[in-house]
């Protein structure tokens, strides 16, 4: 994001008849040591399932094609909320039965290729039960979680706190200000904040039958807004695998249906995702470098609990 | 302890105050220059048989100092005028007041008797004074002269970047730089993402830059003052001046109102391109794009009587930048600029004490006004001073001055306010954020000889800074939640600071053309500028020291060896320094930006150090002239709140090696040459060491704070200038101007990018640098009459 601002501001000094130029550099860097990055989730009703991989180191030009490499296999897992205890199994997609796949796409975010397969073998950890329909361990209301990896002699943990969901009032859609974009709308919705101070939200939409996408900029806190009740608008949750398109971004369409999940996180997740999202990977003369603010200790990355309200909005044409 | 350093300093004013005895006479006065009648700064008035007994002038022109009664020759210089003699039979207190011609330069080296060592005899060490003919002899970017570029040029002083009005001065970061127009701050020093300075070089007629060895009178700021003054018009006779350049031009009106008595002088400038380039960007990706900047000087003064003066001076500028959608649905407007205002009086009590009353307002403001559907929303920052001074000028003896003063200045500081509406919810933070605080002080300072060849500059300076509401402070737990507000009413103290500032110079005269100078300062900031960013941009923010946010602090040490040679055509010069610095602020570990809340949530606090040696060698008069300077020098910072803990990590600031290069020939009367080379070390900067994945996108992990270096930055710019056929009545010059001559692609920012779709395996990774000024000739045409 700020990378944008930069970018711009330096397209105003171009204004001014100043070309800049633009370069392929090496940068001559020691190799860095591997960290462990979880990316792990529990909402209520769901069962825990965490990602565990590498970083990939990054000296000069890297191709990403041997990224099965960076998943990290044979970890011992475990998530308990304090009085039950569940040791989370490894699946890997090339393992799955095809009929899972549509079910495990949609969890991850990503979409099938036209072969309805998902191209790259994605490994997961979660409970052994998954595929009964009703596992023993899932999130609840109120209760903290705590995750627990041991991988190679080396261990990782965190600690999140499933907040209730907080419902919206309404949603609903505006037309585009410009009349030549008809087709095109955008999603408002009016919300009652609870008291007291200190809520933190994270969104994702989903879009006829595409997997849910968090917003560009997915998480709020209450700040400004506390105990209020007002309307304001979300941009449609962002597909990181298409191209950003600047006269679509964040509208929808007449005939879509929208599914918006508003979820209840507590404040560590919050710290992760608005890091995250503001940092760009650049530390330049408008900007300083923004380090993603990870709860993990031992490694990067997000365990996080969603306390999630969902709520569907037809658009007709 | 505090007061046993006080007490001998004590001892010495008094002693100092009765050595004089009744056959003792005063010489005062003012100098001018000829032609113009302004004041003539730091020109020197010595005896000719004694160079080595007299003073120079002050800010205002004015000069005093005492002499058992005799006949004198007197003798008043300034580079590049004609030394002006004067007999004095000196039975009573004499009146004299002086004025220089311009002389003819390339003679300026058989002007005899000139006192050209100041830099020897001075107590001041790390002073560069700047004459702005010398500076508009540079060469320049776009054609624009700009005095924050050239004072770059010197050991000691690291430019923020690429084509950057941004700088460093030993070490410490630009908002410890004291950067005063007429007296008055000026908080945001530059146009167009600091490109290019405010101060518009045709009204400006002296710059002074102090590295090292501040001296009491300045306060405030831990690094470096740079003391602007503006010309006073010409009291003489009206005078146009102007210049056409690629990007802007300028048009300057002075003359007298009242002639010997009164005189004024106007100054604007402003860029064009906006109207230049609005044709070629119909239809493309930046419609709607509209930018322009301008600047306004103006000032007057009234000569009452040869005891009372009155100066009125003023800037205001402006930057603009617009944004309106084609299609309607989005208009931004963002406005950003400095103002000023400097009332001054100086009254003469007598031959020997000399006043001076200021009473100053200043503020910068940046604003963004945005509509977007229905939703508006306007963000507003800015900082307001209203500033009283009283400065004396004391002149005891010869070689012998005693200043001190008091300054009271009440700061308003309004840090992003906010206030937004969507329909009938509005939301505004205002009342929340801004902050007032008084800052006071007191200082005295004196400079006498010890004995022939030891001279002591002592001085102290105490300072008392008090923030007041009203204000709320909200108090916030670790999960970031407010849990309580702590109210403050108006005027109700929340958190005050007193420090007390010892100054002290001393020089030792070692022989006839050669000192050496040793310096301790010690200064506590109460204002901070917070910053992401490594240029001046209108984004930045000043605020006050608070309850959570202390003063910096910082003690500066520094031994110089002073040498000229060949009758003063050569100056050379080495400094070593080392610095302490307490209370630095950075940013913590994954700022982000939030509206609403106080900007001081988002501070870490620690200690930085700061050392080095600075060489300089300067040819001073001939055909060829200009100088070599020379800085290896360390700085960094520590910070126990930071990832990188215990470790001291480089500061952006940090330029290992600095070298400067400038050289001017003067082939004949018409044509002039100029040339510059600069060789730093690269910045250090914090760069992506290895990459994760989150939610389907790629994330970066950085390597060590600072860790990485940029490469190196150096340029070579070459000037010419050509003057008019001598005429009365008309002046003109061309200036040609070659930046970065053999087009160096130096770095002003490096990123990564990647392509490709990760969800389907193959992703490029590429690290980019981004250059921004290739070889860029420029033309500029200047006239005067």
């Amino acid at each position: 994001m700020k990378r944008n601002v930069a970018l711009y501001l330096l397209a105003g000094v171009g204004m001014m008849g100043i070309s800049s130029c633009t370069t392929d550099i090496t940068l001559d860097i020691p190799e860095p040591e591997l960290k462990m990055v979880v990316e792990g989730s529990i909402e209520q009703g769901l069962p825990p399932i965490i990602s565990l991989t590498s970083t990939v180191p990054f000296y000069g030009e890297v191709n990403f094609n041997a990224l099965d490499n960076y998943y990290l296999h044979d970890a011992d897992v475990t998530v308990t909320d304090g009085e039950d205890t569940v040791t989370l199994t490894e699946f890997c997609l090339n393992d799955l039965p095809d009929a899972l796949l549509p079910l495990v796409a949609a969890y991850l975010g990503i979409d099938l290729d036209t072969t309805g397969t998902i191209p790259i073998n994605i490994c997961l950890y979660t409970v052994p039960d998954i595929f009964t329909g009703t596992p023993a361990f899932v999130g609840e209301i109120g209760k903290s979680y705590t995750l627990q990896i041991n991988w190679n002699g080396k261990t990782a943990s965190s600690t999140t706190t499933l907040f209730p969901p907080v419902p919206m009032d309404s949603m609903y859609f505006k037309p585009h200000p410009d009349p030549e974009n008809d087709s095109l709308v955008r999603l408002y919705v009016h919300l009652t904040e609870p008291e007291p101070l200190g809520n933190f939200y994270r969104y994702f939409t989903k879009r006829n039958s595409e997997a849910f996408y968090a917003g560009y900029q997915s998480v709020f806190d209450d700040n400004i807004v506390n105990g209020q009740s007002f309307e304001f608008t979300l941009d449609r949750g962002y597909n990181p695998t298409e191209d950003f398109d600047p006269d679509t971004y964040g509208y929808f369409w007449k005939g879509d249906t929208i599914i918006l999940k508003w979820a209840s996180i507590d404040f560590p997740t919050y710290d992760f995702f608005s890091t995250l999202e503001f940092d760009s990977g650049t530390d330049g003369p408008f900007s300083s470098a923004t380090i993603a603010q990870t709860n993990i200790t031992g490694g990067l990355g997000i365990w996080c609990a969603y306390g999630s309200y969902y709520d569907t909005l037809y658009v007709p044409y | 302890m505090r007061m046993k350093c006080c007490v001998p300093f004590f001892l010495f004013c008094i002693t100092a105050l009765s050595a004089f005895t009744q056959d003792k006479y005063t010489i005062s006065g003012y100098v001018k220059d000829a032609s113009t009648g302004e004041n003539m700064i730091g020109a020197n008035v010595y005896l000719k048989n004694d160079v080595t007994t007299g003073t120079s002038t002050n800010i205002y022109g004015f000069y005093s100092f005492t002499l058992p009664a005799g006949a004198y020759t007197v003798v008043c210089s300034y580079i590049g005028y004609t030394a002006h003699e004067e007999k004095v039979d000196l039975h009573a207190d004499v009146r004299l007041n002086m004025q220089l011609s311009e002389g003819e330069e390339l003679e300026a080296v058989e002007v005899t008797a000139e006192r050209g060592d100041q830099n020897v005899q001075s107590t001041e060490m790390g002073t560069v004074e700047m004459n702005i003919e010398q500076i508009k002899s540079i060469p320049v970017l776009f054609g624009e002269v700009d005095i924050l570029k050239a004072i770059q040029l010197l050991p000691g002083v690291g430019g923020a970047g690429e084509g950057s009005t941004g700088f460093y001065v030993r070490g410490g970061g630009p908002d410890q730089n004291l950067i005063l127009l007429d007296e008055a701050v000026v908080y945001n020093t530059g146009h167009l993402f600091g490109f290019f300075s405010v101060f518009n070089s045709d009204a400006i007629k002296n710059v002074t830059l102090i590295k090292g060895g501040m001296p009491a009178q300045y306060g405030g700021r831990l690094s470096s003052v740079l003391d602007v003054q503006m010309k006073e018009g010409n009291n003489q006779k009206y005078e146009m001046e102007g210049g056409i350049g690629i990007i802007a031009s300028r048009l300057t009106v002075q003359g007298p109102i009242v002639k010997d008595k009164s005189s004024f002088i106007i100054s604007g400038r402003r860029t064009y391109v906006d109207a230049l380039v609005k044709p070629f960007l119909k239809g493309g990706d930046f419609e709607g794009n509209g930018y322009y900047f301008y600047d306004l000087n103006t000032k007057a003064n009234y000569v009452f009587d040869d005891k009372n003066r009155l100066f009125l001076s003023g800037y205001f500028g402006r930057d603009v930048f617009n944004y309106s959608a084609p299609d309607g649905s989005l208009g931004i407007s963002i406005p950003w600029g400095n103002a000023t205002t400097t009332l001054r009086w100086n009254h003469l009590f007598n031959n020997k004490l000399f006043m001076n009353v200021s009473a100053i307002y200043n503020s910068f403001d940046f604003s963004v006004k945005s509509a977007f559907e229905d939703f508006n929303f306007n963000l507003y920052s800015g900082i307001r001073d209203w500033n009283g001074k009283v400065d004396m000028d004391y002149y005891p003896g010869s070689n012998h001055k005693i200043k001190f003063g008091a300054n009271y200045v009440y700061h308003t500081f309004i840090p992003y306010s906010a206030q937004g509406a969507s329909g009938d919810v509005e939301f505004s933070t205002d009342t929340l954020s801004r902050k007032y605080a008084h800052e006071n002080a007191i200082y005295i300072q004196d400079e006498f000889d010890i004995n022939p060849v030891l001279r002591l500059n002592i001085g102290a300076r105490a300072s008392y800074f008090l923030q007041v509401g009203p204000y709320n402070d909200v108090l916030y737990n670790e999960e970031n939640v407010a849990y309580d507000t702590v109210h403050y009413g108006n005027g109700d103290k929340i958190a005050d600071y007193f420090g007390m500032e010892p100054r002290m110079n001393l020089r030792w005269i070692v022989s006839t053309n050669s000192s050496v100078k040793a310096g301790i300062t010690y200064a506590n900031q109460y204002i901070h500028l917070v910053s992401s960013s490594t240029s001046t941009l209108p984004t930045d923010l000043w605020i006050p020291s608070s309850l959570k946010v202390k003063p910096q602090k910082g003690w500066q040490y520094s031994v110089g060896y002073f040498r000229n040679f060949k009758d003063n055509m050569f100056e050379t010069s080495v400094e070593v320094y080392y610095k302490q610095l307490q209370n630095q602020i950075e940013f913590k570990d994954g700022y982000v930006p939030e509206i609403g809340k106080d900007i001081e949530e988002s501070f870490v606090f620690g200690r930085g150090r700061s050392y080095g040696a600075e060489f300089f060698l300067k040819k001073a008069k001939g055909k060829w002239n200009g100088w070599i300077g020379y800085t290896l020098s360390k700085t960094e910072r520590q910070f126990d709140d930071l990832a990188t803990g215990d470790n001291w990590f480089p500061t952006k600031y940090d330029r290992v090696h600095d070298l400067e290069i400038v050289a001017v020939y003067d082939l004949s009367k018409r044509w002039s040459f100029a040339s510059t080379f600069v060789y730093a070390t690269g910045q250090a900067t914090t760069i992506v060491e290895s990459f994760y994945v989150i939610g389907g996108q790629l994330q970066t992990d950085y390597g060590p704070r600072n860790g990485y270096r940029l490469p190196a930055y150096h340029r070579l710019d070459l000037s010419a200038t050509l003057n008019s056929k001598e005429d009365k009545k008309f002046d003109s010059s061309w200036n040609f101007s070659i930046y970065n001559v053999y087009s160096r692609k130096n770095p002003y920012f490096i990123y990564t990018t990647w392509e490709g779709d990760f969800a389907y395996g193959a992703v490029d990774v590429q690290a980019k640098q981004v250059s921004i000024f290739p070889i860029i000739p420029s033309v500029t045409w200047n006239f005067k009459f």
